[in-house]
């Protein structure tokens, strides 16, 4: 599964899930909420990029 | 008469530069960068070079590129491959790497062609265009002007340490244009570095490898070990949204608080742990309280003793105040710009301070917040930027 960075630097890494969220280790990026954002600035999904 | 004048081309006015051009698609030649130095960025990588840094402390989405992923890709190329190093977890490039991807963008995108070498003197209202910039290359005449002056061109000297370079000694500020590590003579058997910072451990470790003598560190508070500058929930709407619900003093506040200095993320600590354990660096907490030149010696007086250094470099950051002098000044007088109590623009959310005025880096920080004056707050700064004008994709 990919992983996806958010803009100020965050890597959302499927295997290591956001415990910090109670989002599961394994769910893909494509799985999380839409109002998921990013624990460590609060950007939304549509912020991330999928690292190559 | 050009659309947007940039004023100052370090990061922020680079990338903006870039953002103009490749992404609103404004045409190039509608869009200038006013600058005293010839090279894009000049006193940032001066800044970087001088102070020993190897890797930068943002991770690699913070670049001048437009794509948030640009460097990543860049460093994938074969020609870059080999050379590409990255600081785990939050992926921070080398310093080397950062350069050549800046160096490769400037060149891909011609954004050195946008630039006019030479320095802002007034800004004044004008009855055919709106706005004229009196420069020391001539008048420009522009419909929108960003300020983008950056606080390089302020290092921070202690009055005790003005007052010693006013005697003749040898006191040099690790950010002062004509500051060369060269210049130090290997045969220096003492030299202190004054600083608590990232910069000043950097400075430190740097000269400890480069020369033989004695070095010492003296630093007013402790050092410890932290991956960020600021919490990066200052980046996005984690921490800005409450930011943004102060007035002005307090945001004032949160920046400063936000932004304590004296932490260092954890290779450049461990690197630290290695020399003090080695002796090849001493570490002193003291506060200077005088110095004096002792022949050809200088004599420090600090709260914990005396201290003897044939050279001493400073490495004590920059001045807090509003960067930009007696240009900004006149700026808030003929256009009777807002201020905060702190002396920084008062600015919308589209950082405009007046019709056709815009800040950008730390004249941007009572908006941006604490991470203005970095390459995120750029991009950030871009961001604000767009709402005012139309994306062409």
């Amino acid at each position: 599964m990919d992983k996806w960075e958010c803009p100020c630097g965050y890597i959302y890494d499927p295997e290591e899930g956001d415990a910090e969220s109670n989002i599961q280790v394994g769910t893909a990026f494509e799985d999380l909420p839409e109002d998921w954002v990013c624990p460590k600035c609060g950007a939304e999904k549509e912020f991330f990029e999928k690292l190559d | 008469m050009i659309a947007w004048l940039i004023i100052g081309g370090g990061i922020h006015g680079t990338y903006l530069s870039h953002l103009l051009v490749n992404k609103v698609g404004l045409n190039r030649d509608d869009v200038r960068v006013l600058d005293p130095h010839r090279k894009p960025m000049a006193a940032w990588n001066r800044n970087a070079t001088n102070c020993g840094m190897r890797f930068l402390r943002s991770p690699a989405t913070h670049n001048i590129d437009l794509p948030v992923l640009s460097l990543y890709r860049f460093a994938q190329l074969p020609s870059v491959k080999g050379m590409a190093e990255f600081i785990p977890p939050y992926n921070r490039p080398s310093l080397s790497l950062f350069q050549k991807h800046c160096a490769h963008v400037i060149r891909h995108f011609r954004l050195e062609e946008l630039r006019i070498t030479g320095r802002a003197l007034a800004l004044h209202k004008n009855n055919r265009h709106p706005l004229s910039a009196e420069t020391s290359v001539g008048s420009i005449a522009a419909r929108n002007v960003v300020l983008a002056m950056g606080l390089g061109e302020q290092p921070y000297w202690p009055s005790w340490a003005r007052r010693l370079r006013h005697a003749g000694s040898r006191i040099d500020h690790v950010f002062d244009p004509i500051f060369r590590t060269a210049d130090i003579p290997g045969s220096t058997e003492s030299l202190v570095v004054v600083g608590g910072g990232l910069s000043a451990v950097q400075t430190a470790l740097m000269l400890s490898r480069k020369l033989a003598g004695t070095i010492r560190l003296l630093s007013q508070h402790e050092i410890y070990e932290s991956q960020y500058d600021f919490d990066p929930c200052w980046i996005g709407p984690k921490c800005l949204r409450d930011f943004y619900r102060l007035d002005y003093v307090s945001r004032r506040a949160a920046v400063d608080r936000a932004r304590v200095g004296g932490s260092l993320p954890g290779e450049i600590f461990e690197e630290l742990r290695t020399a003090l354990d080695t002796k090849s660096l001493r570490f002193q907490k003291s506060r200077i309280r005088s110095a004096v030149p002792d022949g050809d010696r200088i004599r420090l007086d600090t709260d914990t003793g005396t201290v003897w250094a044939d050279t001493v470099v400073l490495a004590t950051g920059f001045r807090s105040d509003r960067p930009g002098g007696d240009f900004i000044d006149q700026i808030i007088e003929e256009f009777g710009l807002q201020c905060g109590p702190c002396g920084y623009p008062i600015v919308g959310e589209d950082l405009r301070w007046a019709a056709n005025i815009f800040v950008t880096g730390p004249l941007g920080e009572l908006q941006l917040g604490p991470c203005a004056r970095n390459i995120i707050g750029a991009r950030n700064a871009g961001r604000h930027l767009l709402k005012v004008l139309t994306p062409r994709h």
